[in-house]
């Protein structure tokens, strides 16, 4: 029998502090809209075919996508996937649910024509991994469609990065964008938010790479 | 309460462990002697025997996480 590597225990933490805060976490919302605006509702339009929606958390992207899209949402708590199947039961909008770790992802390769992450690939400890699950998962040619919080780079911002990466426990937070082009993304589109706290990008897994 | 997953979303789930395909394992429970529809239980399980991990499935949601996974032939979760 082979030997199961444990999740690590910023995972477990990251787990149980989701599962908290999943009843309330929709008071976000507003702030959010503040941040960035409406690019959720243009980032989801784009999505296409089978469709993974990575840290799916309450089903805020649910309203926003097209028709034709088949979303299989994951996210590693249950409590904030029970609230996304409250929302996508009252939107009457089917989605398939899982409870799992984006940086394991329970799905063979090339499943999906399109992944989706919002404003969740920085609460992940490796992102590096995270990024390299979705990339397995995508088929070639699919696309990838992120919105994320940058590393804070410059002051006075930057200066809260230590008390931010102390509260989460996770390392210091890259940009979304240099991650997926060094996993072999191409980068189709890329556009800052927040004034330049969010990044929002499009891109796609090449026909031929690794 | 039986389980329904569409083929081509079973076919798509892989063990997050070793990313072998996985199955329903859809079973009877002991004890519907009351004459009420038989319990059953599901679990979705790795096919690579090396591995056989088997995921619970938790109020119709697939648990695809290792650290919640029994390992087969005992009711131990993984870890």
């Amino acid at each position: 029998m082979t030997e199961t590597r444990p999740t690590d225990d910023a995972t477990a933490r990251a787990r149980r502090q989701w599962d908290r805060m999943s009843a309330g976490y929709d008071r976000n919302a507003r702030m959010e809209h503040w941040l960035i605006g409406d690019a959720r509702a243009r980032l989801c339009r784009r999505a296409a075919g089978r469709t993974l929606d990575v840290a799916v958390g309450t089903g805020l992207n649910l309203p926003h996508y097209p028709e034709g899209a088949a979303v299989t949402g994951v996210d590693l708590s249950g409590g904030m996937l029970a609230q996304a199947r409250r929302r996508a039961a009252a939107l009457d909008r089917p989605v398939e649910l899982r409870e799992a770790d984006a940086q394991r992802l329970p799905f063979a390769d090339a499943s999906f024509d399109t992944v989706l992450c919002t404003l969740a690939l920085c609460a992940i400890p490796d992102q590096a991994a995270a990024i390299g699950e979705m990339y397995r998962v995508l088929r070639p040619g699919g696309r990838l469609l992120l919105i994320d919080h940058v590393e804070y780079a410059h002051p006075p911002m930057r200066w809260l990065e230590p008390a931010r990466a102390r509260r989460g426990g996770r390392p210091v937070r890259r940009r979304p964008l240099r991650l997926a082009a060094e996993r072999g993304f191409a980068v189709d589109r890329h556009r800052r938010l927040a004034l330049g706290l969010v990044d929002e990008v499009v891109a796609h897994r090449p026909q031929h790479g690794g | 309460m039986s389980v329904k997953i569409e083929s081509w979303l079973l076919d798509i789930l892989a063990c997050p462990q070793c990313k072998s395909p996985i199955r329903l394992d859809e079973r009877e429970l002991d004890g519907a002697a009351d004459g009420g529809e038989p319990a059953t239980a599901a679990e979705l399980v790795c096919t690579d025997p090396a591995c056989g991990l088997a995921y619970p499935i938790r109020d119709g949601i697939p648990v695809l996480l290792v650290d919640e996974a029994r390992r087969p032939g005992t009711g131990a979760a993984a870890r």
